[in-house]
């Protein structure tokens, strides 16, 4: 009975620090897993920490299990190379799931496209819908839902057109050069000022801007509140072009003189 | 009968250049305003309701951009360290009319004696806030309620060991609120005590009317005051 009890002994042991080990590493993988919700909560959705935290947990436990079939002695170097085989295989096929992902955590952190904000990615315009681990919804401003790789995202240039509170808006008004551009000037001051969406603060520009081939250009800057800027923009571009033509003030369309190296022969019909 | 005051109305009413026509059916009150000879607003009201003009914040004409609004004095004010000033200042309102039933009430309409509102950026251009724009009048001496404008309380306090000049003042129309003496144009806001505290800053805090026996605006959705403090902050100069 006693060297069975020596091998009984020996065996509780080895039990134990398996046991032990296991406890320990599901006690650690419980604990990463909140520290971890608790870090990235701050940052991003619940859904998506919760995932990652859980992913983490998951990995831990799975790293306690391997430790725990070691001190048990099994032979795990089959179990590693073909695990690092297809981890590499997975690494592979995987890439460009993963690159989506881990950019759309770095969306996620850095809150670059957030629900709501009206943005430019690469050549699409429209309202962020959804910003979700993998993609991005847009709605485009004709209505279409377009869904972005957030890959793509992050290595796009992102314009975030509502983030800031007011917008500038340029037009080109163009009159002849017979015409006063000091009464162009006024008419068009008058149609800025009279306009309740054009800010006072910054001040509105108006300047001749440039000698034209066709004309003189007079540049028309103004600020106006974000949310309003479709409004206004077609708005005043209409005010300015009625106030201009009421004036009887000229816009001149596009001309170009002719000269003929040798003079031409003109038949005129008498008829 | 016309009726010429803020409080309920039983018939029609005229304010400046509006005529506000009320008609009276079977469980149907028939609404309309008239700018001059213009019909510009016409609704029906379905219910047990009777109609009440009432004084508004100045921020839902032409429509709700802001809650904010910024009053340029017309002559700045400069004050000596440590000094205090109390002034009286204009501020523009609208008027409205809200449909009541009891302690329901719907905002049915908006109009304005204002007839050019304009919009202006407090703050830099990233992260400003825009705020409707007026420019104010100002007495060291109590002013005298007019038609179209609230009389303003304001303790601006330099708690700074430097000459500070004020300029404008930014008032939040949330916890601002508006006083009326019924069966008169008489509209007033609360003492706002305007704390400055360094080159840049000031603090405004939206104290108790300062006038006694006026009703107080029930505050549309849009701007019901804070529950605990009232409090704003001019972060980018006064």
């Amino acid at each position: 009975m006693i060297p069975n009890l020596g091998l009984n002994l020996e065996m509780l042991i080895l039990v134990a620090k398996i046991a032990s080990i296991i406890v320990a590493g599901f006690a650690v993988a419980y604990y990463l897993r909140r520290v971890m919700m608790r870090l990235l909560i701050r940052n991003l959705p619940i859904h998506i920490a919760s995932a990652v935290a859980k992913a983490v947990m998951y990995v831990t436990i799975a790293l306690t299990l391997f430790v725990a079939a070691g001190t048990a002695g099994i032979n795990l170097t089959g179990i590693a190379i073909a695990g690092g085989i297809a981890g590499i295989v997975l690494g592979f096929a995987l890439q460009p799931v993963l690159s989506n992902l881990f950019a759309g955590l770095f969306l996620f952190s850095e809150k670059i496209v957030t629900p709501g904000s009206f943005v430019e990615i690469d050549n699409v315009i429209g309202t962020v819908m959804e910003v979700s681990i993998m993609s991005t919804k847009v709605q485009t401003v004709d209505g279409v839902i377009v869904r972005i790789p957030n890959s793509k995202i992050f290595e796009s240039t992102v314009k975030n057109l509502s983030v800031t509170p007011i917008r500038r808006i340029d037009f080109v008004v163009s009159i002849a050069y017979k015409e006063s551009a000091e009464d162009a000037y006024k008419v068009i001051r008058r149609v800025v000022e009279d306009h309740p969406f054009v800010l006072v603060e910054p001040p509105p520009d108006i300047f001749v801007h440039k000698l034209g081939s066709s004309g003189v250009d007079i540049l028309v800057r103004v600020w106006v509140p974000t949310k309003l800027l479709y409004e206004v923009q077609k708005d005043l571009l209409w005010k300015i072009k009625k106030s201009i033509s009421d004036a009887g003030i000229e816009i001149p369309f596009n001309q170009i003189d002719i000269w003929f190296r040798t003079p031409l022969k003109i038949e005129v019909d008498k008829k | 009968m016309v009726n010429k005051m803020f409080g309920t109305i039983t018939s029609s009413i005229s304010v400046d250049r509006y005529w506000i026509d009320i008609g009276f059916g079977e469980g149907v009150v028939k609404y309309r305003r008239f700018d001059g000879e213009e019909l510009v607003k016409e609704l029906n009201i379905v219910g047990d309701v009777y109609l009440e003009l009432v004084p508004m914040y100045p921020v839902f004409i032409p429509k709700f951009v802001t809650q904010y609004i910024l009053c340029i004095f017309s002559k700045p004010i400069v004050l000596t360290p440590y000094r205090e000033a109390r002034i009286y200042m204009y501020l523009p309102i609208d008027f409205a009319i809200y449909a009541r039933n009891h302690s329901m009430f719907e905002l049915v309409d908006v109009f304005s004696l204002d007839l050019r509102p304009k919009y202006a950026l407090y703050g830099p251009r990233d992260q400003g806030v825009v705020a409707r724009h007026c420019v104010t009048s100002y007495s060291f001496d109590e002013l005298e309620p007019r038609l179209g404008v609230a009389v303003s309380q304001i303790v601006i306090k330099n708690s700074t060991k430097d000459f500070v000049t004020v300029n404008k003042v930014l008032l939040d129309a949330s916890p601002l609120r508006l006083y009326y003496r019924p069966s008169t144009w008489d509209v007033y806001t609360q003492l706002i005590v305007m704390n400055i505290t360094s080159s840049t800053m000031a603090t405004l805090h939206y104290e108790n009317a300062f006038k006694a026996g006026l009703a107080v605006l029930s505050d549309p959705p849009d701007l019901r005051p804070p529950k605990i403090y009232s409090r704003t902050d001019m972060l980018w100069g006064y």
